[in-house]
């Protein structure tokens, strides 16, 4: 009778589910080696690879889309087949869950270590887990609008940050040197890679007729995370030098330190900060045991929707708690290795679909 | 039961069955031979209409012998009357206040409108109380309810669709919507929610309300409760659909959500500048009055070093004294202050505000003096109280009062990272609601749907003349409510 309890996302809730799970994750991960690389110019690799994978994602949105049926796990099944669609569903099962546990686990251990050290990080893990657990329990629309939220208080917050940090940015330390060009372009593809991981959301597309709107609506979204990043990455550097920066383990939200509030309201700022980090992260885990559960329900056809969300959390949580007992974080980056395999798994169907469709 | 063709069959059986109420009056009487028998409830009907419009009729200028049909129509002078073939059609008559006249060899019964409820006539609205505006507020009367929103909406396409509702307690309800603008799917949903109760008793709105929301056991009300017709009035306009139940005086406004609970009926009587001021200082204090405690416990506990030093060290000595942990602290004079609520409402209500401010006053001062507790939290007490006196509709207020335990203990157990996850928790439960459809937090979530016009009565009262669109609430041909001329707005 209405607009809700259809199981759907909108274009926006789509465009505010990227930016309010991804922002933080690739706020954390995105300018550490890449400031490292390319210098002073980490800010033109960041935008460069950011506006790549803005476009690239545009494309694959467009594709995936164009062949969608009424999911993306009924397409797997549709055009590849009972085994094969099986295979590739547990795949990108695994992969969702390794990357969301891992993710996990880098909040976890920022909570413990930057926010509340009373709080160990396999404890914070399963907190943030228990309220994942809740919102996708909730269903899609939950995710959609809890992200929409989301998504708004954290880009205010983000603007309000910069407007008031961009005064004190020392442009000078921004200016690339010539010999810095080849780093910028080798930070401009770690870039690409570290916004690629987002690539699963596909699977959450709204299936509706308007498939360049919402192709459009990734794009946006990406931009806006692009853009973020790389003013982001610019005041980090502004505020450390190019060398401090990389000592620093989260740049940008070490950078929140530096940052004089009006009115010295509030004192050691980044531990705010990382509190929009972890409703991002709160975001993302949702998301990931919401589409991990809606595999597993699709796989199996008669789980009861509270088991397959358990089932998803308890799987996700395993993965965390694998990253948390390697003490660094070489195995959540090594993740970005599988990007392209992943990138081939995910879109076997819509291309075997789009085969079919012009023969 | 099938009404039987002789008089004293009837008799019998109706007065076996009202054995022992002692309040039902039986009257016999003979119209040019015929016997009659009229019954009906003491105190709750019209004693002048039954003389004047019935009995006179009957007894003194009854010429012919007229059986229930021609009665009806010649000589009882009682607007609303009709006839009734069973037993339950007329017991259920006479104990909502109509008059049943059977009549010798008729296996008929007319029911005559008598009802004469007790009444305290058209009282002024006690809890959204309003500067400029209509003072009325709705009754217990809930024909004078229905009355009360049809003086406001003088359209053919108001309806009224009237039933019954609880097996024992049989109450009225009356569901009003307008026919063209309120979605028919709605409109139907809601009347089948509540046929579909089996309970023994509707006795008020709120437990009405309470039965037919989706997720009831969420704290957050997802149907809005008013006691202004104005209100009503104006949510019938918007698409939503009015339930009237009889014996309260709150009306239920179908469907709800969280914005609405922000809206009071004066902010569109007065000017929109101070009116968006209003609003965004409502939604500051409902963030305010949830999260502040909270705050103060997860900052001064185990996050004093976010706090500026020289605020810290003020805090610090105002506790230097106190032998309860922070948690204890907020704990006791949130209590405190909850006692004063609680008590403030039984007392009469020129007592109570007195007792309100003595009863703060003494016991934050003393409370302060004796060492149980800082001066600082007692100031957070007081503004996450004042806060949320500043919402306009009760039942969020109470939600939003559970909700902040929730934060303190969160807080209390893993300092502000327990603050951030409370917060998630209530954000992410406040996304799963809905209302009969729509998102509870629409316009904040889904606001599209609607080309993001409902912006325009959210956070901001933007001009009246700028509102020219229904809701999302409105069918989707009606979405137009106002249109103006071109010269009219300066030849913009």
């Amino acid at each position: 009778m209405n607009f809700s309890c259809n199981n759907k996302i909108s274009n926006n809730q789509l465009s505010a589910v990227i930016i309010a799970a991804f922002l933080g994750c690739t706020a954390v991960s995105a300018p550490l080696g890449i400031i490292e690389t390319a210098g002073g110019g980490a800010y033109i690799s960041v935008f460069l690879g950011g506006f790549a994978a803005s476009v690239f994602f545009y494309l694959l949105a467009w594709l995936t889309g164009k062949t969608l049926t009424d999911s993306y796990e009924n397409t797997v099944r549709q055009n590849l087949g009972k085994w094969l669609g099986f295979i590739v569903l547990a795949v990108i099962f695994v992969y969702v869950s390794v990357y969301g546990g891992f993710q996990l686990a880098i909040t976890a251990r920022m909570v413990h270590f930057t926010m509340e050290k009373s709080v160990s990080s396999l404890f914070a893990a399963l907190l943030i887990v228990f309220v994942a657990f809740y919102t996708a329990l909730r269903g899609r629309e939950c995710v959609g609008r809890i992200s929409e939220t989301a998504a708004v208080i954290m880009l205010l917050f983000i603007v309000f940050i910069f407007v008031i940090s961009a005064p004190s940015m020392d442009l000078t330390t921004l200016k690339p040197t010539p010999d810095e060009w080849r780093g910028i372009l080798e930070g401009a593809v770690m870039s690409f890679c570290s916004l690629s991981v987002a690539g699963y959301v596909f699977i959450m597309l709204p299936n509706n007729q308007s498939i360049k709107r919402t192709a459009f609506s990734v794009f946006l979204a990406f931009l806006v995370i692009t853009v973020v990043l790389s003013f982001g990455t610019a005041l980090a550097v502004s505020c450390f030098g190019v060398e401090e920066s990389k000592r620093k383990l989260w740049p940008v939200i070490q950078m929140m330190n530096y940052t004089e509030f009006p009115g010295s309201l509030v004192e050691r700022q980044e531990v705010l900060m990382s509190g929009f980090y972890v409703f991002s992260s709160f975001i993302l885990t949702a998301l990931s045991v919401h589409i991990t559960s809606e595999i597993l329900e699709s796989i199996f056809k008669r789980i009861n929707r509270v088991f397959s969300v358990l089932t998803a959390c308890a799987v996700l949580l395993f993965f965390c708690l694998t990253a948390l007992s390697q003490g660094g974080f070489d195995a959540v980056y090594g993740i970005y290795g599988f990007n392209a395999a992943m990138y081939g798994v995910m879109l076997l169907a819509p291309a075997v679909s789009l085969i079919r469709r012009k023969r | 039961m099938e009404l039987y063709k002789e008089l004293n069959k009837n008799k019998e059986y109706i007065k076996n069955t009202l054995y022992g109420s002692d309040d039902i009056v039986f009257k016999e009487f003979e119209n040019n031979g015929t016997k009659c028998f009229l019954i009906y409830a003491d105190n709750i009907v019209r004693g002048t209409t039954i003389e004047d419009g019935i009995l006179t009729n009957i007894m003194v200028r009854g010429e012919k012998n007229f059986d229930a049909f021609q009665m009806q129509n010649n000589l009882i002078s009682v607007g609303e009357t009709k006839l009734v073939q069973s037993f339950e059609e007329v017991l259920d008559a006479v104990l909502l206040g109509d008059t049943a006249l059977l009549v010798e060899n008729d296996n008929n019964a007319i029911i005559i409108s008598t009802k004469g409820w007790p009444s305290r006539g058209i009282p002024e609205a006690k809890t959204e109380i309003v500067v400029q505006g209509p003072k009325d507020a709705f009754t217990e009367l809930g024909s004078m309810n229905t009355v009360l929103i049809r003086r406001r909406i003088r359209d053919t396409a108001l309806k009224v669709r009237r039933f019954k509702c609880g097996r024992r307690s049989k109450t009225d309800i009356a569901v009003m919507y307008l026919k063209d603008v309120a979605k028919d799917e709605l409109v139907e949903n809601v009347i089948s929610q509540i046929k579909s109760l089996n309970v023994d008793c509707i006795l008020d709105s709120g437990y009405l309300e309470q039965l037919i929301e989706k997720r009831y056991s969420s704290p957050f009300p997802q149907l809005q409760l008013t006691e202004r017709p104005d209100k009503a009035a104006s949510a019938i306009y918007e698409g939503r659909v009015a339930v009237v139940v009889d014996n309260s005086p709150f009306v239920i406004l179908v469907p709800a959500t969280l914005n609405i609970f922000f809206q009071s009926a004066e902010d569109y009587y007065e000017r929109w500048e101070i009116m968006s001021f209003m609003r965004i200082l409502r939604f500051f204090a409902a963030v305010l009055s949830v999260t502040l405690p909270g705050l103060y416990i997860a900052l001064t506990v185990y996050r004093p070093d976010l706090i500026p030093t020289s605020l810290a060290l003020k805090i610090a000595s105002g506790r230097a004294y106190v032998p309860f942990p922070a948690i204890a602290e907020v704990l006791i004079m949130e209590t405190a202050f909850e006692l004063l609520r609680e008590a403030g409402v039984r007392l009469p209500s020129p007592v109570s505000s007195a007792f309100g401010i003595v009863g703060g006053i003494v016991i934050g001062s003393a409370a302060v003096e004796a060492g149980i507790v800082g001066p600082v939290v007692v100031i957070i007490a007081a503004l996450s109280g004042i806060c949320s006196f500043a919402l306009p509709n009760p039942a969020f207020v109470s939600a939003l009062r559970i909700v902040k335990y929730l934060i303190i203990f969160m807080s209390a157990f893993w300092g502000l990272f327990g603050f951030y996850t409370s917060v998630f928790l209530v954000l992410a439960h406040l996304s799963s609601l809905e209302s009969y459809g729509v998102p509870y937090l629409y316009p904040f979530c889904g606001g599209s749907v609607n080309n993001y016009t409902d912006f325009k009565d959210s956070i901001l009262r933007v001009p009246l003349r700028k509102m020219r669109k229904r809701p999302i609430f409105a069918k989707a041909g009606q979405k137009i409510r106002m249109l103006f001329k071109k010269k009219e707005e300066g030849g913009k």
